[in-house]
């Protein structure tokens, strides 16, 4: 590439920010190594994250969320099962209604964020 | 007649007019963004063009200062006109317009988020793309090395007597006509109004101290990473230096600018690399960069710059997505109206003796509130799609609201000589001609009383043909 497209192209394609980039890099590594979750929480997975960010990330996002909202694997199934069975559904209306925290820079809804707990706290366990 | 201040070429000592000083937010250094040569700043712009939104017009309750003196469609003829000059891609300006609608759009809800239409001209390089046609033209003389350096009125200050131009030696002339339009670029239609003050004190048109007031710029910035949550084909947001045409944006509805009082941005995407932090356009392209890139692309893209690019063509489909679906998201946000916000002479003077500009670059609360509410909407209407997720950048993430060091523009400089129908708070009328001068018209993006989200030469050309058009009718 001439010196004058990489200079374009550098223009038009702008950095990640370094945060972005680890979770690329782990996104690559980690896809597919999902361990199951426990039957009661499987239900409740972030599909979508899990498959964007990879398991590392979102666990991070989960015990972000633990940090600053304490909560028991019990009391999470119970909110979300109260929020209704469509959980998409409930993601989209928590964006719609700005229901929407802030972790690590990533707006990320409350309900993916119980989700994201819930994987935490599995992962935290280390088995079912 | 048309008076060139510089040459055929760029000449540093010429270029030197232009230093001046920057008193207050940090900003580019004055001498190497504007190109004081035939052609001017085309000889290095980018060529990102899209026609203003019908609501940078209209005077919204939440923008102190906005609205133009006329209605959108008062330049839609002569955007088509501005459009064929700049080379762009014919037709109309909605995403249904563009020539390549295969590719699907981010399928969102219409009413959170919308698309905004991008062209992409070659870029075209006013000095050798229309030399010729201005050199051979029956009814132009051209004058290069004719710098104007003084606006002298007649002594009842209601009109333009001459214009003093320096020559090479050092000599002045007169220049008399009819009638004059100063096209000179914001900072420098400034100046020559501020400086011009043999009968009116204050300058020309200054009656109401409104020369200089209301610089504005698009705020450019890295506003945060995008993660799609669904491969999805991307052709139509990418962006290929010298071969892409057209491209969408994402652009936030007028009722949702409403509600959270933004004003006007164009969102757009593109593929995020591996490396270092994200940086704005002003850190991104310093001044040697914008002088290789003149170098390199003096004629327009050659034929071996636009072959070595469509090699170099990148793949925006669903597997690329696939592999990595971050996107980096650039804002170009309109800047609010700011009297405070302005152009002044400073005490230096360069070498013909005229005063050097002094830019006093302030933003204001609204800038900031916009920048911060506008990003998180996108990032709720993102997320309510089920399209994707956005991280913030860090101040815009933060609590407290507060601009980060280095605030970029996009090398636009427009208002200091606003358009308004009333003398006390515009310089220019609806027709472009200065407020009291019976003979002087300016063009440029110094008359934008608000700049709305798109770059702003496509309004510039359309404006100058409007203007053209309502001499020649008048004359
Ligand atoms: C790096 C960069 C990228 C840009 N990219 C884009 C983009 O992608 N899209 C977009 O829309 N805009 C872009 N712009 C902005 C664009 O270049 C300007 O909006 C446009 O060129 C301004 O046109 P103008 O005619 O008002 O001023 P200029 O192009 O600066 O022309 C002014 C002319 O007046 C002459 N002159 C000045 N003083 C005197 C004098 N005293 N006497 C006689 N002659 C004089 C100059 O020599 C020059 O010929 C970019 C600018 C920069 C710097």
């Amino acid at each position: 590439m001439g010196p004058i497209l990489q200079r374009m192209r550098d223009r038009a394609t702008l950095a990640l920010t370094r945060r972005a980039l680890l979770i690329q890099l782990a996104t690559l590594v980690v896809q597919g190594s999902c361990a199951p979750l426990p039957e009661s929480t499987a239900e409740w997975q972030p599909h979508d994250l899990l498959r964007t960010f990879g398991r590392e990330q979102v666990v991070a996002f989960g015990r972000s969320w633990l940090s600053r909202s304490p909560q028991s694997r019990r009391r999470l199934v119970s909110r979300l099962r109260s929020n209704g069975p469509d959980v998409t559904q409930q993601v989209a209306a928590d964006f719609g209604r700005g229901r929407v925290h802030l972790i690590d820079g990533w707006m990320l809804s409350e309900t993916e964020l119980l989700q994201c707990a819930l994987v935490a706290l599995h992962g935290a366990a280390g088995a079912p | 007649m048309l008076l060139e201040g510089g040459g055929f070429d760029l000449d540093p000592a010429l270029q030197d007019r232009y230093r001046g000083e920057v008193v207050g937010r940090p900003y580019y250094s004055l001498e190497a963004t504007r190109l004081h040569y035939f052609g001017g700043t085309t000889g290095h712009w980018g060529g990102f063009c899209a026609p203003l939104d019908p609501v940078d017009f209209s005077s919204r309750s939440w923008v102190p200062g906005s609205g133009w003196p006329f209605a959108p469609e008062t330049l839609e003829p002569w955007y088509t006109e501005a459009a064929t000059l700049l080379e762009l891609q014919p037709g109309g300006w909605a995403p249904s317009d563009a020539e390549e609608t295969n590719a699907p759009l981010l399928p969102v809800s219409s009413d959170a988020l919308g698309h905004k239409l991008w062209r992409f001209s070659p870029p075209t390089r006013f000095g050798s793309r229309y030399r010729n046609d201005v050199v051979r033209h029956h009814h132009i003389q051209l004058l290069t090395h004719a710098p104007v350096v003084s606006l002298r009125t007649t002594a009842d200050g209601t009109a333009l007597d001459h214009l003093v131009v320096r020559q090479p030696g050092g000599h002045t002339v007169r220049i008399r006509a009819q009638h004059f339009v100063l096209a000179c670029s914001t900072l420098q239609n400034v100046r020559l109004l501020l400086s011009s003050n043999d009968h009116l004190p204050a300058g020309v048109g200054n009656a109401f101290d409104q020369v200089g007031r209301g610089f504005m710029e698009h705020l450019e910035m890295p506003v945060g990473t995008l993660a799609l949550m669904r491969p999805q084909d991307m052709q139509r947001y990418a962006y290929d230096w010298g071969v892409t045409r057209e491209r969408v944006e994402l652009q936030l509805p007028v009722e949702v600018q409403r509600r959270y009082g933004l004003l006007n941005a164009s969102f757009s995407l593109d593929p995020a690399t591996a490396g270092s932090a994200l940086v704005s356009t002003f850190d991104r392209e310093p001044p040697d960069v914008l002088e290789a890139y003149r170098q390199d692309t003096r004629s327009g893209m050659t034929s071996e710059l636009r072959a070595a690019a469509l090699a170099e063509r990148r793949a925006h489909d669903v597997n690329t997505v696939r592999r990595s679906p971050f996107f980096t998201v650039m804002t170009r946000q309109e800047q609010a109206p700011n009297a405070a916000s302005r152009v002044t002479l400073s005490n230096d003077r360069d070498a013909w003796g005229v005063p050097r500009a002094r830019l006093d670059w302030q933003l204001t609360a609204l800038d900031l509130h916009s920048m911060r509410e506008g990003t998180r909407a996108l990032g709720r209407a993102l997320g309510a799609a089920g399209v994707a997720r956005l991280q913030l950048v860090d101040w815009l993430a933060a609590d407290a609201p507060a601009w980060p060091e280095r605030v970029s523009g996009g090398w636009h400089d427009m208002g200091g000589t606003r358009m308004h129908a009333d003398p006390r708070k515009g310089v220019v009328d609806a027709d472009c001609r200065v407020h009291g001068m019976a003979n002087l018209w300016l063009a440029g993006a110094g008359v934008f009383p608000a700049g709305g989200a798109a770059n702003p030469t496509l309004s510039i050309v359309a404006l100058a043909l409007r203007l053209a058009n309502h001499l020649s009718a008048t004359m």
